[in-house]
């Protein structure tokens, strides 16, 4: 806060300071209570016949240690195991993608002094998708652990490619942020095209589950999806929260960081590290869900202003409540896949970002 | 930076791009580890079932009595033991009586698990409440009556068909998949029949793969036992159809016994009269699914074939076998793409076409025009046929035998069996005519019926 | 000079294509079926029709769509002054596939009483164009720099492939496939039915663009400089857009999309001849056809029934992409 507190005894500055402050708290607990009101909702009102009173008994019961007898209990039966083992790591993963989704779209926007970047801006999705369609083409069942395993570790492998293949050509060349992004997108022509050289060659059944798998869905998680996500995000969030002065620095544009004493390349390529780890995480196990990388960060930096330090937290809270009420949407209402709800809600927006924005977009766009 | 140093690059570039293609390479070459269902039989798949025929009867008592009293021995007869206790006594003797009579007791059921492989599972009789997935299993247990035994369905394709599940819950999930939230609709619909003893069976069909580890496990934790069948395949779908109905009570268990012997003896009258042609009379078969995708070799769909006399035709061009490895279907790339091909004698096309059709020359018009390009210039274009996958297996057959060998089999030879299947009131042909039921059609038809 | 040697090679490579394919004829068979087809004495009738009936319309069709992709792209840069800009920037592609997606999983055909692959056709042209559209329009209420355009080109881009994200992913498993094998551009759907009806479209709006080519040299030096030389660039920007929009629709609408040439073209292009759109823009026309022409032969001896060409030439193109990008560091572009 040294940066934008008021230098001198100013009342006005320090009432439109006080405001700013109460302004950023405000966001922050709108979108805390956002989530533990969508979890509630998530994991209440989606099961027929269990009220939300009761639904908050069974969680409570179920650390309690309370069963129930299957036969005669039966709805209450089927509810414990619907909200523990279905709707709970649902609600969690929704959580954990949005926010590691977002705090990597703050990161990549501010590292590429770009506002449009997103996670994906490197290839890091068409490499992952490259490796879950292999794995899901080549026949492996969706109905085995070894199928579904396989799956998420050749996803993760893949989506760390481009990332080594852009840290290998940046030893040789200075990597500016508009190379970076152009190297993302010869790198996302080059892995989408085997994934659609695959896609067309196989049968049907198999092309529709790999088109659903790059589109990002949440069904079918379960709690062994969580801990790797879990330790990856934490960990990964803190690191970006650590960096986010550093970020309000590298943001600034090349020159301008370097005159401040910030290694602008090393401090990319970390960024490029931390932020493909990160994402890997996610949709290796989620498959690709888009826009809350990109529109998470704006909304924030349009009430709150840009500095990364109240910007990536407060993303972090927005991309988790937008993904929990995308996701609620997909399980209420339209029997959507996550992914598509959220492109749903995010291209408009994003549309609405682009139509109304006065500043220049970066040195690409 | 000079030439030399971008070179290196993009050699790293190359590289990498090398090895990326090469992981491809080897995991698309990996690919088919399917392991194939180990021989079920094509009997009454039901443990107390000693002698493995269509029906449970006194010889299968009088077998277990034999074993008791050591006239025969135990380990001839892996099915007499109709409780599963490892042991043969009178016990088993009471429980294959309760199920000749029709009383409710406790049944074990030979049947697939998910890897293919045969295992068996503990179903109470009569089966009701059943929640069947996958077309290739809903469609034998609805020949043999058990439409109203349907509690519930993931999804309803072929509306005439399907007619009979109407008392059913739509789980709202699709062909292929099940979402969370049909899943959810399904804990719920187990719960709504608590007073009934909840959902009395999953059918899956085994080429239905998307029921994951987790869904299984819910299903175990409750108890409901997963009754799974490669039924896609002819005479799999026989037992299937004669179990399944047997399963249900005595009204279904006689309709799965007419269905499973009329199928058999169509079974066995094609084998009987293909059995005499010589190697050189077999004709060759490339199948197809949804018009233009071409089975690959290890495909269901190329076992039919082999049931009536006829050869796949990849096992005599070993150039097509290359291209077409593996066991699903891939799409024909162009109008070249079976250009070389088309000494196969016959293209056999398998597609699902709903019963009760009023517009026939119509539909045949536009099921052979939807794709013609890619045919119509092939030396075999005139041997492209036309099967409704959606038959009765033995029918199924009974068509393609008749396309294959004219000379052995006419269509209105199968136009009788298709008769006396509807006569014998399988359900969904119920008040359906030979006029409503596309069965199969060739060059001739598609001529006939434009007119 | 170059442009000339381009042009024969893709000349010449329309001959030698007709001996590739899954068919086994050999090339001087392939010429001798061409040559009897002429002289109307046809002895090989098989031969004949893949000869003559599939081959030559395909490579007549790679030869226009990678001439006129090409040149498109090259509009396109120029227009925007920007090097990632392509044919598709305006969203031709994804317009175009929800068209497509409508007719296909829907049923839903925008000209009525059109059933099948034309109703697929013309919804794909249709709505290929509402992108462009829009964005034409939305410049006449405000003003627009090329960034601007370009961006909106890709929000309307998401928009509407998230519209056709939730059709496709509600369809059978049948439909999904027929619909996401549309989108792979391919030459195969070129026949002579459909090919002069994309000739007609095409050529005379290759024309009108390279009448205007002297006012892109103008507007190549910005906006101001142009303004001061007496030429509105702002103008004759909306209107190439719109015409290479309308360009880009007509072929889409028949082969998918086919990605990559309208980007990487211009670029080899400029390698070579310059900046100077007089020569320029054949330059972009030459590679772009002979380019595609030889990708699209080692497609289809690629694999047991042929690769869809899109997919090879991302397939080669991504990393020659990289190359490229890395050696024109210092040009106009970084």
């Amino acid at each position: 806060m040294d940066t934008s507190a008021p230098s001198e005894d100013n009342d006005g500055l320090i009432r439109e300071y006080h405001r700013q402050i109460a302004k950023k708290m405000l966001l922050l607990i709108i979108s805390v209570a956002g989530i533990i009101l969508t979890v509630g909702l998530l994991s209440v009102s989606t099961f027929d016949g269990i009220s939300l009173s009761q639904a908050y008994k069974i969680i409570w019961g179920h650390i309690n240690g309370v069963e129930y007898d299957y036969g005669t209990q039966s709805r209450l039966w089927w509810a414990d195991r619907y909200i523990w083992n279905r709707a709970l790591p649902r609600a969690t993963v929704a959580i954990l993608a949005g926010a590691s989704l977002a705090a990597c779209g703050t990161l990549m926007q501010s590292v590429l002094s770009n506002p449009l970047a997103d996670p994906y801006s490197t290839g890091i999705s068409s490499g992952a998708c490259f490796g879950a369609v292999a794995a899901i083409i080549v026949g492996i069942s969706f109905s085995s652990m070894a199928g579904e395993a396989g799956i998420v570790t050749n996803a993760f492998i893949g989506a760390l490619i481009p990332a080594i293949i852009l840290i290998v050509i940046s030893e040789r060349i200075n990597v500016t942020p508009a190379t970076m992004i152009l190297i993302g997108t010869a790198i996302s022509y080059f892995f989408n095209s085997m994934v659609t050289f695959m896609m067309v060659t196989t049968d049907a059944d198999t092309l529709k589950s790999a088109y659903l798998w790059q589109i990002g869905t949440f069904d079918g998680l379960t709690w062994s999806s969580v801990p790797i996500m879990f330790v990856v995000t934490v960990l990964g969030s803190a690191c970006v929260v650590w960096l986010s002065s550093k970020l309000n620095v590298a943001s600034l544009g090349d020159n301008a960081a370097i005159s401040l004493g910030l290694d602008i390349k090393n401090f990319r390529i970390l960024c490029l590290i931390l932020m493909s780890i990160m994402t890997a995480a996610v949709i290796s196990f989620t498959g690709i869900i888009g826009f809350v990388g990109i529109v998470a960060p704006h909304i924030v930096r349009i009430v709150v202003g840009t500095d990364n330090r109240f910007v990536v937290p407060i993303s972090m809270s927005v991309g988790a409540l937008l993904l929990l009420v995308a996701d609620y949407i997909a399980l209420s209402y339209a029997d959507l896949p996550v992914g598509v709800i959220m492109a749903l809600i995010g291209s408009p927006i994003f549309f609405i970002l682009i139509v109304w924005q006065r500043k220049s977009m970066g040195a690409i766009y | 930076m000079n030439i030399t140093s971008y070179q290196k690059k993009l050699g790293a570039i190359v590289i990498v791009a090398l090895i990326v293609i090469g992981a491809g390479a080897v995991y698309l070459l990996a690919g088919s580890d399917e392991s194939q269902a180990e021989e079920l039989g094509s009997g009454l798949l039901i443990y107390g079932n000693a002698n493995g025929d269509l029906v449970l009867d006194d010889d299968d008592i009088n077998i277990i009595h034999d074993i008791i009293d050591g006239k025969k021995e135990k380990s001839d007869y892996p099915m007499a033991d109709a409780n599963r206790d490892g042991k043969i006594n009178n016990e088993d003797i009471a429980v294959v009586e309760a199920l000749i009579a029709g009383n409710e007791t406790t049944v074990f059921v030979k049947c697939l698990d998910s890897d293919g492989a045969v295992i068996v599972v503990e179903v109470s009789y009569p089966m009701k409440n059943v929640v069947p997935f996958g077309t290739n299993i809903v469609e034998p247990f609805l020949y043999v009556g058990g439409g109203e035994y349907v509690a519930g369905y993931f999804s309803s394709t072929y509306p005439n068909q399907e007619a009979s599940m109407t008392g059913a819950v739509d789980l709202e999930g699709s062909s292929r998949d099940i979402t969370d939230k049909a899943w959810r609709n399904f804990m719920n619909l187990d719960a709504d029949l608590q007073d009934e003893g909840g959902v009395g069976a999953l059918l899956i069909d085994h080429s239905a793969k998307s029921f994951s580890e987790s869904r299984l496990n819910d299903l175990s934790a409750a108890n409901i036992p997963v009754i799974r069948y490669a039924s896609a395949d002819q005479v799999q779908e026989i037992s299937t159809a004669l179990t399944l109905g047997f399963l249900c009570g005595k009204t279904t268990e006689a309709m799965g016994l007419s269905y499973a012997e009329s199928s058999l003896e169509i079974y066995n009258e094609i084998q009987d009269k293909v059995k005499a042609l010589n190697d050189d009379e077999r004709k060759t078969v490339i199948n197809f699914t949804m018009w233009i995708f071409v089975c690959q070799n290890d495909s269901t769909f190329n076992q039919s074939p082999e049931y009536v006399g006829a050869v796949p035709y990849y096992k005599t061009n070993s150039a097509f076998a290359t291209d077409y490895a593996g066991n699903t279907s891939t799409k024909m790339g162009g109008v070249e793409a079976l250009a070389n091909y088309d000494d196969a004698d016959y293209l056999i096309s398998n597609r699902s076409l709903d019963i009760g059709q009023t517009d026939m020359d119509g539909l045949i018009v536009e099921q052979w025009e939807k794709n013609m390009q890619y045919f119509e210039n092939l030396d075999n274009y005139h041997n492209l046929v036309y099967v409704n996958n959606i038959l009765p297996g033995s029918l199924r057959l009974a068509y393609m035998a008749a396309a294959i060998y004219p000379d052995l089999f006419t269509k209105e030879w199968a136009d009788g069996y298709l008769q006396a299947f509807i006569n014998a009131g399988y359900t969904p042909l119920v008040g359906q005519t030979l006029e409503t039921i596309c069965t199969s059609f060739g060059y001739e038809d598609y001529i006939a019926a434009k007119g | 000079m170059l442009i000339l040697i381009l042009t024969a090679v893709a000349i010449s490579s329309v001959f030698i294509t007709l001996g590739f394919g899954v068919y086994n004829i050999s090339v001087s068979d392939a010429l001798a079926v061409f040559i009897d087809h002429i002289n109307g004495t046809v002895s090989n009738k098989k031969g004949d029709y893949y000869v003559w009936n599939v081959r030559l319309p395909r490579a007549l069709g790679a030869i226009l769509v990678g001439a006129s992709l090409s040149f498109a792209g090259a509009v396109m840069q120029n227009d925007m002054r920007n090097p990632l800009a392509e044919p598709y920037t305006m969203g031709v592609s994804s317009g175009a596939f929800l068209g497509a997606v409508l007719s296909i999983i829907l049923g839903i055909s925008i000209i009525p009483g059109l059933t099948g692959d034309w109703a697929t056709v013309f919804n794909a042209f249709i709505f290929s164009l509402i992108p462009a559209s829009m964005i034409v329009l939305i410049s006449r209420f405000r003003k627009m720099t090329p960034t601007a355009m370009i961006l909106t080109g890709l929000a309307l881009m998401f928009v509407f492939s998230s519209i056709g994200q939730v059709i496709m992913v509600s369809a059978p498993a049948e439909t999904l496939a027929d619909a996401y094998n549309w989108r792979v551009g391919t030459l195969a759907k070129v026949t002579w039915e459909n090919l002069p009806i994309m000739v007609t479209a095409v050529v005379p709006l290759c024309l009108i663009l390279y009448a205007l080519s002297s006012k892109f040299d103008v507007m190549y030096l910005g906006d101001r400089a142009a303004t001061t030389l007496g030429v509105n660039a702002n103008l004759i920007r909306i209107f190439s857009i719109f015409l290479v929009s309308l360009m880009t629709a007509a072929m889409v609408s028949f082969t998918g999309t086919i990605g990559f040439i309208g980007l990487v073209g211009p670029h080899v292009a400029r390698i070579f001849v310059g900046s100077r759109n007089k020569y320029f823009l054949p330059a972009a026309m030459a590679f772009g056809a002979s380019f595609l022409i030889i990708v699209d032969t080692i497609a289809k001896i690629s694999g047991p029934s042929g690769l869809p060409v899109g997919v090879l030439s991302a397939m080669i193109g991504g990393p020659l992409f990289i190359y490229i990008l890395v050696r024109q560091k210092r040009s106009a572009w970084a």
